[in-house]
């Protein structure tokens, strides 16, 4: 399912944090949402996710405006995973059977099909044998891919994702990305990930959008992303490498001007 | 893997039949001794004359009730407190249950002295209606749990001073109100708990219907929104649920100390996980119990002078804390 930003512009106590930002996230596609602090990106993902209402231009999920959508609509067509990330004194399975929410009547009761889909979630993350832990005994790497295999039982179209791997060492970091990259193949689900490592971002997304200074500044493949001034004029680094051999960065102290 | 706990049909059914144990010695001790066989015959023949019939059905068998009731209800407030704030020391206090019905009650007591009946009134509307005001204003300041704890500070303090103000007003209400303030059973009447009753019925039946989703609350506001959850509404329902339950058990109890506060921590201990399927049946049972127990002990310890159970529950609640500070410190 394909996501559409159309001409978004929203502010904080009348202070512009995003303006006049279009892009779109093919559907089946990693689409990596990256930029410095500050630049706008949480704010966009609110807007993304109802959290921030007070938006004008438009978000179309599927051709549908998503202003529209009551919450429950909107948890079933939209999951995202926070950055920062609750230790609550569940089991892992409990967890994950809170992302079959939006489709379970009031008392919670889980069908053969919502028991299913917890059972794929644990399996495909890893998660089945970790399945009776509590999730505040769980280390960083654990709780973060609990949560993810919560985020995939909802089983949603479209995934946001806010910095996936801040915190996790080298290796969880690249399994994580590995393992959102079988899933897409697995599935089919679109991702939105904001992140904020660049060679991550070139090794595992189909398209980069870049947003500087509240404006979206880039949208397109790594290649052209890496042919760009973008790198050098808005992260004041330098990029070199390929997905073959992964990417070196270099700081830059004189960022050259556009 | 988390620490063994009994199964949980196990629990329940051992919790069960010690508080019918407590309800049993409840029954059976008091300033007035009586054996196992008098307590029965007493409760099932049909002698309403007898001495031991008569001190059952007008004292025992209500003192009893209304420790079965506040345990319940106080234990349950806490439950759910814990649960919608996400607050480990929030109490029926936090949202103003104590400095509201004090507030009524004092203020019942200076607009109709002899009005004794109404009391209970006073205090119930007193206690749902403060923490209705400050669910008011912490949703308007953005609704978060930080904010309602905040707004119940507030408040609080507000009502406290008029508590002082009025006392100092009127002084002859101090002793009234200071029996109200510790808590206690004296004179409950079988007629006093029916609506008490009712309220904590319906508390229990709303409390269950919304179990599933006040869990998500665990997760915090942004994902629990994520998931589809209508965030404040269900939170304003819980504290409203949590309200209404303590302030059915304050109208006839007084403000017992830290059954609210107590029993959630001692249940989190004994049942795997925060479900509040399983939560709220444990701490109905485990909240009985130690308030027939409490009541008991301070029926018994100085017989025939009898201490309020609320300086009972006070004297067990505090050390208690101090204990589970000690052994789970920053993990509470």
């Amino acid at each position: 399912m394909n996501l559409t930003i159309r001409h978004i512009s929203a502010a904080y106590r009348k202070k512009p944090i995003v303006e006049d930002v279009s892009f779109s996230v093919p559907s089946g596609s990693i689409t990596a949402l990256t930029g410095r602090n500050g630049a706008g990106k949480s704010t966009l993902i609110s807007c993304l996710m109802g959290e921030k209402r007070d938006y004008t231009g438009e978000i179309l999920l599927g051709g549908q405006n998503v202003r529209a959508l009551s919450p429950i609509d909107r948890a079933r067509n939209m999951a995202c995973l926070p950055q920062e990330l609750p230790a609550p004194h569940v089991q892992v399975r409990e967890l994950v059977s809170f992302g079959r929410t939006p489709f379970l009547p009031l008392n919670g009761k889980l069908t053969p099909n919502d028991k299913e889909k917890v059972d794929w979630a644990l399996s495909v993350t890893g998660m089945g044998q970790f399945e009776d832990n509590f999730v505040d005994t769980l280390s960083g790497g654990e709780r973060k891919k609990a949560f993810f295999a919560m985020t995939l039982a909802q089983d949603t179209p479209l995934v946001i994702l806010d910095e996936p791997t801040a915190h996790l060492d080298s290796a969880s970091r690249f399994q994580f990305l590995e393992l959102m990259d079988t899933v897409r193949r697995e599935t089919g689900k679109t991702f939105l990930v904001v992140m904020h490592d660049l060679p991550e971002a070139l090794l595992c997304a189909d398209q980069l959008v870049t947003l500087h200074d509240h404006r979206l500044v880039f949208s397109g493949s790594g290649s052209d992303f890496l042919a760009s001034t973008i790198p050098q004029v808005c992260f004041h680094i330098a990029l070199r490498g390929n997905r073959e051999d992964g990417y070196a960065v270099t700081p830059l102290h004189t960022p050259p001007q556009i | 893997m988390g620490k063994r706990h009994l199964p949980f049909g196990l629990l329940v059914g051992l919790l069960a039949m010690l508080t019918l144990l407590a309800a049993l010695l409840g029954l059976r001790y008091g300033s007035a001794g009586l054996s196992l066989s008098q307590v029965f015959s007493g409760l099932f023949r049909h002698e309403p004359d007898s001495p031991t019939a008569r001190i059952l059905w007008l004292v025992r068998v209500p003192h009893v009730l209304a420790c079965i009731l506040a345990g319940v209800g106080f234990s349950v407030s806490g439950v759910l407190l814990q649960t919608a704030t996400d607050n480990p020391l929030a109490g029926p206090n936090v949202i103003g249950v104590n400095a509201g019905a004090g507030f009524a009650t004092v203020l019942g007591l200076c607009l109709a002295p002899m009005a004794y009946a109404l009391l209970p009134l006073f205090s119930f509307f007193g206690a749902f209606l403060t923490t209705m005001v400050i669910v008011l204003v912490a949703n308007r300041a953005g609704g978060s749990r930080i904010t309602i704890v905040l707004s119940g500070v507030a408040v609080s303090a507000l009502l406290s001073a008029g508590i002082s103000l009025l006392k100092l007003l009127y002084p002859e209400l101090s002793l009234s109100y200071n029996y109200f303030s510790i808590g206690g059973f004296s004179g409950v009447t079988l007629d006093a708990l029916m609506l008490p009753a009712a309220i904590l019925f319906l508390v229990l039946l709303l409390s269950g219907i919304l179990s599933g989703r006040l869990d998500l609350l665990c997760l915090g506001d942004a994902m629990a929104r994520s998931l589809g959850v209508r965030v404040r509404p269900l939170r304003t329902m819980a504290l409203a649920l949590a309200s209404a339950s303590a302030a059915a058990s304050v109208s006839f109890a007084g403000l017992l100390g830290f059954v609210g506060l107590m029993v959630p921590h001692m249940v989190r201990r004994l049942v795997s996980g925060s479900a509040l399927r399983r939560l709220l049946p444990v701490s109905c049972l485990l909240g009985a119990t130690l308030v027939i127990l409490a009541d008991l002990l301070g029926r018994v310890l100085f017989a025939p002078s009898e201490i309020p159970a609320g300086i009972i529950t006070a004297f067990v609640g505090a050390p208690f804390f101090f204990v589970l500070l000690l052994k789970r410190g920053n993990r509470l």
